[in-house]
């Protein structure tokens, strides 16, 4: 999603880059300073009468079945399918890069995910006998943690949970932040 | 009749929010970005600057770090006389150091 939201900003710099430069164009076209710097004059410049006649012989073509036709009809449809993920890249909301720990009259305090992450791996590290393999941080109204661990051979599931919410719970605790802790036994050969 | 000049008070308080970031034990640094120092001040609506402050902490409790950051940049605004304008204080951990903690 973020590729696409990338190239939905570069097309849209680029088509007002255009947009402006057509402007200006008109602009100047409307001044009549000349016939080159007039509307008329900047028309044939651009080979506009031209390519009036050779769309017209495209039409026609394209109206007579064959091989244009299908090559036409299927750029035609690639360039909905690029529209349409171009808007979506546009308009999908972003994920919110914050998570809000603290809101209080004098202030509020927030952290972004990586941080958070890297917290919490680090306290889920310090339970003995469990290994975080996996952190994920969910910002917004559904915040929260999700770990996952792989635990010693000897611990049971509920232990190895028991364990690693209470190694988390400094920050858990603390900004009542809910975590889903999900466990697997250590695979050995 | 002289005329006292106009102070800046949102540089004051960027200026008093960057000294207390500093000072303040358990945090590692601001953070420094293209878009600025680490340190904004904005106009609330209901009248005061709002500060918020990037910063990199320490693997430190965070409860306590924003507790003494939002102490640190209070009484440095009183004693400043710039206390009256300030209004929330914002603390954004913008990351974890790196010198204590695993990768």
């Amino acid at each position: 999603m973020a590729q696409l939201r990338a190239l939905a900003r570069l097309v849209a710099l680029l088509l007002l880059v255009a947009l402006a430069a057509a402007g200006a164009a008109f602009a100047v076209g409307a001044l009549k300073i000349s016939h080159d710097l007039s509307l008329p004059g900047i028309a044939e410049h651009l080979h506009l009468p031209r390519l009036s006649h050779q769309t017209g012989e495209l039409i026609h073509d394209l109206e007579a079945p064959g091989p244009m036709a299908i090559r036409t009809a299927l750029a035609g449809a690639a360039a909905v399918v690029l529209a349409a993920a171009l808007i979506l890249g546009a308009l999908w909301p972003r994920r919110p890069r914050l998570v809000l720990l603290e809101d209080a009259d004098e202030g509020r305090m927030a952290a972004r995910r990586r941080p958070l992450r890297r917290l919490a791996r680090a306290l889920a590290a310090g339970a003995e006998g469990v290994r975080p393999s996996g952190v994920r941080i969910r910002a917004g109204r559904r915040r929260g943690l999700r770990v996952r661990v792989v635990r010693e051979r000897d611990l049971t599931g509920d232990e190895a949970r028991l364990r690693a919410e209470t190694s988390l719970a400094p920050l858990t605790a603390a900004f009542s932040l809910p975590a889903s802790i999900r466990s697997r036994r250590e695979w050995r050969r | 009749m002289t005329e006292e000049p106009a102070r800046d008070v949102r540089a004051d308080l960027i200026d008093l929010a960057e000294r207390q970031a500093a000072a303040t034990p358990g945090v590692a640094g601001l953070e420094r970005s293209h878009t600025g120092s680490g340190v904004a001040c904005v106009v609330q609506p209901e009248g005061g600057y709002e500060l918020t402050l990037r910063v990199v902490a320490d693997p430190v409790p965070l409860p306590a770090l924003a507790e003494r950051l939002r102490e640190g940049v209070l009484s440095a605004a009183r004693a400043t006389g710039v206390d009256a304008q300030l209004g929330a204080v914002v603390v954004i951990v913008a990351d974890i150091s790196d010198a204590a903690l695993p990768a």
